[in-house]
């Protein structure tokens, strides 16, 4: 009887992993599915002169507007400069410290300007305007707009393609790096490294693993950054190329173990019929032993591809985070963990952004669960 | 002829295998190496049991190693327990197979979980729905359960390596599973299960991301009083001190004193772990 319960709590204690995912899981989807439902300006109106033509815009337009990229002519308006007002630029019309009152009648006296475009609480709105409807294209600004800057008045921008664009560069130069030096180290440690260095070596690759993140940022921040800018005569170090190199590098423990693993599991039998038949070492390894274990390859790479994937300090600290979609290596790029780690923190929990930034932890969640799910399915059966 | 060019082949693809290996090792040593020299003459009595002052430009990190200290112990006794029971559960007390199958199949999924979403998942479960705010409690919790896959295997791995004659012999004694559990296994097991504890130390201490949003105090020069109260942290104070400083230039020093403190407290941890790994494995051979 006694044991019983023994067991009972044993066995709570395996089912808290369920527990983890689903709540993992959960939490993720609630936190982040309002981005796609939500508006980032619920608590706004917008209003223009009632002489403008133009009564409805999408947010794009009006991001256009505010940036002065666009002017009025352009979407039907009249010939006159854009005069935007929102909250985050209304110090520049009243002096520190108005009152609200002084406040609402700056309001009341700007909005008798042709090009107003307003874009403020209701109770701030001035009567004598005409109501703009701005389109919000949910799931739409999210996954197919090309800008990132969620925090922008009146009207953020949310496109998560400049993020995936730079974690796909992050990711790809990564593995170039670790798929075959991680591969060439198995090799070395399983056919040629004198036994007596066998556990050193496993040792060094063991602290290469256990090295924090944070300090291999750090180091490639003061080191291998200037080194990047020097060689490539860049403006600065930090790019994809960067983060991309140690990246590999620090995966490279994790690639080589599971390759040297899968080395150690082929049949001797094989081996030996292979230098029986007068092959030598390196005809061994290239024809048998690499091809033999092509799914274990696999494997590793997978594996390898969510750990680069979801690592997040080193490419916040070289990448140069710059949310702007990069066509070479050699630009500044902004990666989907990098967002989260540099953002969430000055997000106001159940804001848009903080939405966002869930949302964005969902996809980069599901990305890695993709990776590792295939890793675990094409894992070798044998082994 | 063509035999001879096959060798210079095969020659050149040993050495091209060799430098790649030793050249990853010879970069494992560059980092070492270049935090260990630019850091030594930062780090001395006064570093590292001073707060700090002037804006973190003077002063010590006293209060981001206590802080540390504190967060990965909380993760490591909650993760440690839970680890360890749940490790036991899947090696000797598990009789339904798919339950075990899929509970396996879990642990790896959630190894292959990037931190910084163990961090949103902390940040929305301990922060803000059980009210914990940024505090220890909630860092290490959010810890815990980063390090769980890790913990788990490794139990289960310890427990599992126990040679069934021991546990036979005590079951056919009539003694209970549960007895043969608490009185054989565990300590023939516990080791290894201690091991595992010391490499999750060592992994939890450098963690960055999961910490950010969870407990990590920007500037806060004082030692936590409860594990109710956000704290400074060493990976977070090193992160803060390179990329947020007011002049990054004059906080450098302090910098490069705080990645070395780091780097030594988690080497000396994973090191300990790798030695105790191998001799273990180097004893079960016999």
């Amino acid at each position: 009887m006694r044991g019983g319960v023994g067991k009972r709590i044993l066995q709570a204690a395996a089912l808290t992993t369920f527990l983890v995912l689903f709540g993992l899981t959960g939490f993720l989807f609630r936190e982040g599915l309002p981005a796609l439902y939500k508006s980032p300006y619920e608590e706004l109106r917008f209003a223009v002169h009632p002489e403008n033509p133009i009564s409805q815009l999408d947010a794009g337009q009006v991001r256009a507007l505010v940036r002065r990229e666009k002017k009025w002519k352009d979407f039907g308006g009249p010939d006159t400069a854009v005069v935007a007002v929102h909250l985050a630029n209304i110090d520049r019309y009243v002096t520190a410290g108005a009152s609200l009152h002084q406040i609402q009648s700056t309001i009341d006296s700007l909005a008798r300007l042709r090009g107003v475009l307003l874009a403020l609480p209701p109770n701030l709105l001035p009567k004598h305007t005409k109501p703009l409807v701005v389109h919000w294209k949910g799931w739409k600004e999210i996954f197919f707009s090309t800008q990132w800057s969620p925090t922008y008045e009146p009207v953020p921008a949310v496109g998560f393609l400049p993020l995936l664009m730079g974690s796909l560069w992050v990711s790809v130069i990564g593995l170039l790096v670790v798929v075959p030096l991680g591969i060439a180290m198995a090799v070395y440690a399983v056919e040629f490294l004198p036994k007596t260095l066998y556990y050193p070596v496993k040792i060094l690759w063991e602290l290469m693993a256990g090295l924090p993140s944070v300090i291999i940022g750090f180091w490639g921040l003061v080191v291998v950054v200037p080194w990047i800018q020097k060689v490539f005569k860049l403006s600065a170090g930090e790019t994809a190329l960067t983060a991309g190199l140690l990246l590999g590098w620090m995966t490279l423990p994790l690639m080589a173990s599971l390759v040297e693993e899968a080395l150690r599991a082929i049949p001797r039998l094989l081996e030996e019929s292979s230098y029986g038949l007068g092959a030598t070492q390196w005809q061994t390894i290239l024809r048998l032993k690499l091809p033999y274990i092509l799914p274990s390859i696999a494997t590793a790479t997978l594996l390898a591809a969510g750990r680069i994937l979801g690592e997040t300090m080193v490419v916040l600290m070289v990448s140069g985070n710059s949310p702007v979609i990069a066509w070479t290596p050699l630009k500044p790029v902004r990666a989907l963990p990098a967002t989260l780690a540099a953002e969430l923190g000055e997000a106001p929990v159940g804001s848009y952004h903080y939405h966002t930034l869930f949302l964005l932890g969902v996809v980069l969640f599901l990305l890695t669960l993709l990776l590792n799910v295939s890793a675990y399915l094409v894992r070798p059966r044998h082994a | 002829m063509p035999k001879v060019r096959k060798r210079w082949g095969e020659l050149l693809a040993t050495l091209l295998v060799s430098v790649v290996s030793w050249g990853a090792i010879l970069v494992l040593g560059g980092v070492v190496g270049f935090i260990a020299y630019k850091g030594a003459s930062v780090i001395g009595w006064s570093f590292l049991t001073e707060p700090m002052r002037e804006g973190m430009r003077k002063g010590g990190i006293a209060p981001a190693i206590v802080g540390s200290l504190w967060v990965t112990a909380v993760a490591v006794i909650v993760g440690g327990f839970i680890g360890t029971a749940a490790g036991a559960y899947l090696s000797e007390f598990a009789t339904n197979r798919r339950l075990k199958r899929a509970i396996e199949f879990l642990v790896t999924t959630l190894a292959g979980i990037p931190s910084v979403v163990y961090g949103l998942f902390g940040l929305a479960l301990f922060v803000v729905a059980l009210g914990l705010g940024a505090s220890i409690l909630a860092g290490g919790l959010t810890l815990a359960l980063l390090s769980l896959p890790l913990l788990i295997r490794n139990a289960q791995e310890a427990f599992s390596a126990v040679p069934a004659s021991l546990k036979e012999a005590s079951l056919g004694l009539g003694a209970s599973e549960m007895q043969t559990f608490l009185r054989i296994t565990l300590p023939i097991a516990l080791p290894r299960v201690l091991t595992g504890l010391v490499l999750a130390t060592g992994r939890v201490l450098g963690e960055t991301a999961p910490i950010l949003f969870t407990v990590a105090a920007y500037y806060l020069p004082t030692y936590p009083r409860s594990l109710f109260e956000p704290t400074m942290l060493l990976p977070y104070h090193l992160y803060v001190l390179i990329t947020s400083g007011v002049n990054v230039k004059e906080t450098y020093p302090m910098a490069f004193g705080t990645a070395l403190t780091l780097l030594m407290m988690s080497l000396a941890f994973t090191l300990t772990a790798a030695y105790l790994r191998f001799r273990l494995k180097l004893k079960y051979r016999v």
